[in-house]
């Protein structure tokens, strides 16, 4: 897989505030990007830069391989995390604007704002101004304007803050689907666990340095402690009172039916091994290995010095 | 280019399409020729009928004291004067008494020293004086008749100078003293239309930028659009909305004008027809209205109308980019309305004094004050267009329009600088000094 976007020591400084510092990020094409990181870490920044609304002070973006210029905007969607629309125009006018600015031709640009309209069932709204709209229509058209010109790279900032269930979970869907037609996607969000299970790439970002990066599936191995989840019914209790002197054993939950508890695998011992012990104390219900969460990973990955 | 085409047109559609423009561009005229009609009214309706009774002991004054609309001269004898008095103190009907004295051994000063007016009220300052210059008139023939002289003798004596001004750089025809007025008038009405023109458009600008901001819809655009072309595609649709306006009202004007012409024609078809031969015939009577009519229409057809139209056309629109540029910036910077006003003060204040400074333009075009308002890129576009009439040396308008030029165009600079930051820059309200800091900012 080819890097669509690739950032080689993106610095940029406001005033006396550094923003983002020697920032480097490849962007395979075709991924799922989390850019994570907690407010004021700088993510806004660096999609701002991507999107050409700043410039860095220093560093350079490539996407596709060509150094960020004019030609790369019909190629971004952005979806900023300060959005809205005009107050005092129909919505159809207002996507149709959009898609012009983005470049598209006239012929394209009905055709392909019709296209989203009816897919996300707004079609009947075109004519209608945003105050006669429910809030989840108005997030649909914001939905679609941000995707309708076709974008090779679709940036979300913040994506789902705003959206009630139902429409985070269309839209979400929706963003599934362009991905596996091949569009890349990026969300960069300070509420991790919103989209930890979408992305397959993430990078962590804390006070405009980029702290960590690589497949989700690595970065959370590299920050797995070696701890697994148990659960047990029908505790043969004389084994449980063995077990728990030979392991490091953390009880989470205890009653008289049922054991849930979390055990550090010493380093010698083979996950199988730890689960035949497990099966000695009663009836296995669960045994699982604990994968640490993003938010968990994050905390670490400040913590430590690298 | 393109782009900032595609924002010039929605932003001329969104303004044009707005219910406030729309009533605002249809009622404003009708409101205006209201307002004129309401003040016109008012002035007539506060000149009354003026009632004074006159005891003239000379006998010499029925003729001069003659009633007109607004003044009712009733005669009185002198054994009248106690009961008009009591009358006078508290009636309504009558305004005052005028006792003129009888002369005395042909003694005209103690009749100029003896006349007494006594009034129940306030007559107004311009009432006496018109009574007063009345009686002079009379009194000064009678002088001239005791001294000798006769009527005819008197009308050949009276002087009526009125000095033909030549001006060499200007043309060499002859002009009146109307004409300086005139150019005044053309001047200030100038003045006043670009000054209207960037105050109203300019805070247009402003607003539509603030709106923009309070959408949050603005970085989205920015994604697609550079904010130079965003800033410029708004200065440019709202000028568009400006020319639309007015073309608008110059129709209507026409119209209205056309209209009303008609209208009072078809009333007055008889007596207008007899008073044009009155009108003739009285300027006949009077040569010098003669020479001043013709003064001024001379001024009005000799005016250099091409130039000064073109050079007002062109400060017109390097002012308006110049202080719009500023006013986007403003509303960039700011959250909402309410914000603005702090601000809008700094590009008001050097319209102010360009509109009153060029008050002075009357007293002498090409004084110091006139010709440095017109130099300095703040005020020129507005005092540069009051001196036009009168007439400026090329290498002034030169001088004037390359720093007018250069400077609008570092303005334009600046204020793209904080427009890019601006309207980033949710929730707090900058200083002066940020601003500052903001332009300094890489893009």
């Amino acid at each position: 897989m080819s890097d669509l976007l690739v950032s080689k020591g993106i610095t940029k400084q406001y005033g006396n505030n550094l923003a983002l510092n020697d920032f480097d990020l490849s962007i395979p094409e075709g991924s799922i990007y989390g850019l994570l990181g907690p407010n004021g870490a700088g993510k806004t920044t660096f999609l701002r830069i991507i999107n050409q609304i700043t410039a860095p002070d220093k560093g350079t973006v490539f996407v596709d391989g060509k150094k960020l210029d004019k030609s790369a905007i019909p190629m971004v969607g952005y979806m900023p995390e300060e959005r809205g629309l005009y107050n005092n125009m129909k919505i159809g006018e207002q996507a149709i604007y959009f898609a012009k600015l983005k470049g598209l031709s006239n012929a394209e640009v009905h055709k392909k704002t019709r296209y989203w309209f009816e897919k996300l069932g707004i079609d009947g709204w075109w004519d209608k101004k945003l105050s006669e709209l429910s809030k989840g229509m108005g997030q649909k058209v914001q939905f679609a304007i941000t995707v309708l010109h076709d974008p090779k790279l679709l940036i979300f900032d913040e994506p789902f803050s705003g959206f009630d269930p139902v429409n985070a979970q269309i839209i979400a869907n929706e963003i599934l689907e362009l991905s596996k037609k091949g569009t890349t996607i990026i969300f960069s969000t300070h509420r991790m666990e919103s989209v930890e299970e979408m992305c397959d790439h993430i990078a962590l970002i804390h006070q405009s340095n980029k702290i960590l990066d690589g497949e989700i599936n690595q970065v959370k191995h590299q920050f797995k402690t070696g701890k697994y989840y148990a659960e047990i019914e029908e505790v043969n209790h004389e084994n449980w009172a063995q077990f728990q002197s030979n392991f490091e054993v953390e009880l989470v939950k205890s009653d008289p039916h049922a054991l849930k508890f979390s055990i550090t695998k010493p380093e010698s011992m083979h996950s199988n091994e730890l689960l035949m012990q497990v099966a000695n104390l009663g009836t296995v219900s669960q045994f699982k290995e604990s994968i640490p969460s993003m938010n968990e990973v994050f905390i670490q990955a400040v913590k430590s010095p690298n | 280019m393109n782009q900032i085409l595609l924002v010039a047109k929605r932003e001329f559609l969104a303004q044009v399409k707005n219910k406030t423009f729309i009533v605002m561009t249809f009622l404003s005229p009708l409101i205006m020729v209201g307002i004129i009609g309401i003040i016109a009214w008012m002035m007539s309706a506060n000149t009354n009928l003026k009632r004074i009774a006159v005891v003239d002991n000379s006998n010499e004054f029925v003729t001069t004291l003659l009633s007109s609309e607004n003044e009712l001269y009733s005669f009185y004898g002198t054994k009248d004067i106690q009961g008009i008095k009591d009358t006078l103190k508290d009636s309504k009907y009558l305004n005052a008494l005028l006792v003129i004295p009888q002369i005395k051994n042909n003694d005209l000063k103690s009749l100029e020293q003896g006349i007494e007016l006594t009034t129940n009220g306030n007559l107004g300052v311009g009432f006496k004086d018109k009574l007063e210059s009345r009686l002079n008139k009379r009194l000064e023939t009678m002088k001239m008749e005791e001294a000798g002289v006769s009527h005819d003798q008197l009308n050949e004596m009276k002087a009526s100078v009125s000095i033909k001004t030549f001006n060499l750089k200007d043309g060499s025809d002859a002009k009146s003293d109307q004409a300086d007025y005139i150019k005044f008038g053309l001047a200030m009405f100038l003045a006043y239309i670009i000054f209207m023109f960037i105050m109203i458009y300019g805070v247009k600008v402003m607003r539509s930028v603030v709106e923009e901001k309070n959408n949050r819809v603005v970085e989205i655009i920015i994604s697609s659009v550079k904010p130079f072309n965003l800033m410029m595609g708004k200065i440019m649709g709202t000028t568009f909305v400006a020319l639309f306006q007015f073309t608008i009202w110059i129709i209507m004007g026409g119209a209205l004008l056309f209209g009303a012409s008609a209208f009072f024609a078809s009333k007055m078809d008889i007596s207008s027809t007899m008073n044009s031969d009155q009108a003739q015939a009285l300027l006949a009577q009077n040569p010098e209205w003669m020479e001043k009519s013709q003064g001024m229409l001379d001024t009005l057809t000799h005016l250099n109308y091409p130039f000064i139209l073109i050079f007002f056309i062109i400060f017109f629109l390097l002012g308006y980019l110049f202080y719009s540029s500023i006013f986007a910036a403003i509303g960039s910077a700011v959250d909402n309305d309410t914000d603005t006003q702090q601000f809008t003060f700094y590009p008001i204040f050097p319209m102010m004094i360009a509109m009153y400074g060029s008050m002075t333009t009357l007293d002498n075009p090409d004084g110091p004050v006139a010709f440095w308002l017109s130099i300095i890129p703040l005020t020129s576009p507005i005092s540069m267009v009051t001196r036009l009439p009168f007439g400026v040396e090329w290498w002034e308008i030169a001088l004037s329009l390359t720093l007018l030029v250069g400077t609008m165009l570092l303005m334009v600079f600046l204020a793209s600088k904080i427009y890019r930051v601006g309207i980033l820059m949710y929730g707090k309200k900058p200083s002066l000094k940020e601003m500052w800091k903001w332009m300094k900012y890489s893009n």
